[in-house]
């Protein structure tokens, strides 16, 4: 076999892999303008934030050791004689270690490098951390911006993770905020040994509730973690005025953990985010797609279908769109990730159909006051 | 409430409108090629689309780039490279530390393996068998026409080092081949 006809092979098996991708997706800008990019974006403010942070870390003396125990390298379960965690430590292990593994698996798939995370600073390890430190992690948090409370104000606060020196594996250190009306932290990222890490984080808070950041650190072996208070529970009492009913409550606290989690739309891979067109947008959610129905679906084979999502126009500034299949032998959609009034998403959708069942795609809408779901037939016989 | 990622975009400057015009050209003429390259080296439609992503969104920001039509092909090309890269960065960590996990929800199409022909089939992997150098300028090679100096720009080797991964993956390629061919023709005889 010479050159060129090894060339021609391997040209038209790409060809093949990318099949009906031909067309290249809208341009929207602004999907464009906050995608991360080149790990490089992020880097002109990260070393001033460091300072920073590391400063009023000192300051503000909310740290939590966290303990690595050394079973990650020889892949237990737990250590039962490993060293005490600190009180605020959580430490979740999976009853079996496939599983673990598996969800490990994912998160690392799933998460990317630090440097390529907007709202990510990357620095070294002092070697006085670093003697300190060897191979266990600090996690603590810069909250001094949130000095006197407010309902429905929007705080920004830094959460920072050192990690020893180790030859243990990188785990994936998810941040979030909870107990808040709403708020986000950076995307998951993979934390490795002998750095350090300041995650970007913000909040709107709710009367009388003492919001949280947490910091998750996934490993193979399980999960461990902390939290922080982001106010003083003392200085930040309820206000009968502003306090909501407790389905209320448990509704904003579902959004917020939805908006928490939800990545932009535009990172998530499948999922193309444009601006909607003028005869796209209607009062009430438009739900679709030029795949379906399909016709007379053949039981146990594999389709692929975009669906279509266009939020109503008088959505919620950021709702979390989640689609889930039912009535089918197998299926499952990119996503969830956050959408916007004004912008309409392709989802890119994978389903097998089972025998005599039409399968349904449910459209499942997180917002500030509920969640609505709306069904979407996938076939016809 | 505007998530962080987006704030920190609208405090960079945007391109001007001729940049917008020159973006909008480049997007239409190079999505498709960066797309392909990117499929070659990650084998793997979302993350390729992924990777093609971040590197217009990288162009996107960098006008000074966007001015030389030259210069934005070499910037997208090293992106794509570099976003390839990464994204085999993290399937290597998974893999290192679990081993092969397998997971049916991530299984690909149950429809794709009839799509590509045997040889197809056999071109593929002997290529993604080859070591990370080797694969890279191949497929650079072969999926986007260029030259080895354009190929050791795009992925930052010197042109020698170039010449030498091209020649031995070639000779890698070619065995590996001709052995499928000789299976596939024992097994049809």
């Amino acid at each position: 076999m010479n050159d060129v006809e090894i060339k021609s092979l391997i040209n038209s098996a790409v060809d093949v892999e990318l099949g009906g991708h031909r067309t290249a997706p809208p341009i929207d800008r602004a999907a464009l303008a906050g995608r991360s990019g080149p790990a490089h974006a992020v880097r002109l403010w990260s070393v001033p934030l460091l300072a920073a942070s590391v400063a009023v870390l000192l300051a503000v003396g909310a740290m939590l050791a966290i303990t690595l125990n050394r079973d990650q390298r020889s892949n237990r379960v737990s250590n039962p004689a490993g060293p005490t965690p600190s009180a605020s430590l959580s430490r979740s292990t999976y009853p079996d270690l496939e599983a673990a593994q598996r969800a490990y698996a994912e998160a690392v798939a799933g998460a990317r490098e630090a440097t390529e995370v907007p709202g990510v600073s990357v620095g070294g390890v002092s070697a006085r951390d670093a003697a300190r430190l060897k191979d266990t992690g600090l996690i603590s948090g810069d909250i001094s911006s949130i000095t006197d409370p407010e309902p429905g104000k929007t705080y920004s606060f830094t959460l920072s993770y050192i990690a020893g020196p180790s030859d243990d594996p990188p785990m994936v250190l998810t941040t979030e905020v909870q107990d808040v009306a709403s708020g986000s932290c950076a995307q998951p990222f993979l934390a490795r040994p002998g750095h350090s890490y300041v995650i970007r984080c913000q909040a709107m808070l709710m009367a009388g509730v003492t919001g949280k950041g947490t910091v998750t650190l996934r490993t193979p072996t399980g999960t461990m973690g902390g939290s922080m208070n982001l106010t003083d529970p003392a200085k930040y009492p309820a206000s009968p005025s502003t306090s909501s009913s407790p389905g209320q409550a448990e509704a904003a606290r579902e959004y917020a953990l939805a908006v928490a989690t939800a990545p932009e739309a535009s990172t998530v891979a499948g999922v193309v985010d444009r601006p909607a067109g003028p005869d796209e947008q209607h009062p009430g959610d438009t739900v679709g797609s030029p795949d379906i129905p399909v016709r007379a679906p053949e039981p146990g084979r594999s389709y692929r279908l975009t669906l279509i999502y266009v939020p109503p126009q008088d959505a919620p500034a950021v709702s979390v769109l989640a689609v889930r299949f039912e009535d089918v032998a197998a299926g499952r959609c990119a996503g969830p990730f956050r959408v916007r009034p004004a912008h309409a998403y392709s989802i890119r959708c994978q389903v097998t159909f089972r025998a005599g069942a039409e399968g349904i795609a449910y459209y499942k809408v997180t917002g500030p006051h509920g969640a609505e779901t709306t069904g979407l037939s996938l076939s016809s016989p | 409430m505007d998530s962080i990622a987006g704030r920190l975009a609208v405090d960079r400057p945007g391109p001007d409108p001729g940049g917008d015009r020159a973006f909008d050209a480049l997007y239409r003429t190079q999505w498709w090629p960066m797309l392909r390259l990117a499929q070659g080296l990650v084998d793997d439609v979302s993350s390729a689309e992924d990777v093609v992503q971040d590197a217009f969104a990288g162009l996107y920001r960098n006008p000074g780039v966007l001015a030389d039509s030259q210069a934005s092909a070499r910037y997208l090309r090293a992106s794509v490279v570099n976003g390839a890269r990464s994204a085999l960065r993290r399937r290597r960590t998974v893999r290192t530390w679990l081993g092969q996990v397998r997971d049916s929800e991530h299984a690909p199409p149950a429809d794709e393996p009839s799509l590509r022909s045997a040889g197809q089939e056999a071109a593929r992997r002997a290529l993604a068998a080859l070591p990370s150098r080797q694969r890279e300028v191949l497929t650079l090679r072969f999926l986007a026409d260029l030259t080895d100096s354009e190929i050791a720009d795009a992925t930052g080797m010197s042109a020698g080092h170039v010449r030498s991964a091209a020649s031995r993956g070639l000779a890698t390629l070619r065995g590996t081949l001709a052995g499928h061919l000789r299976d596939t023709e024992g097994g049809l005889s």
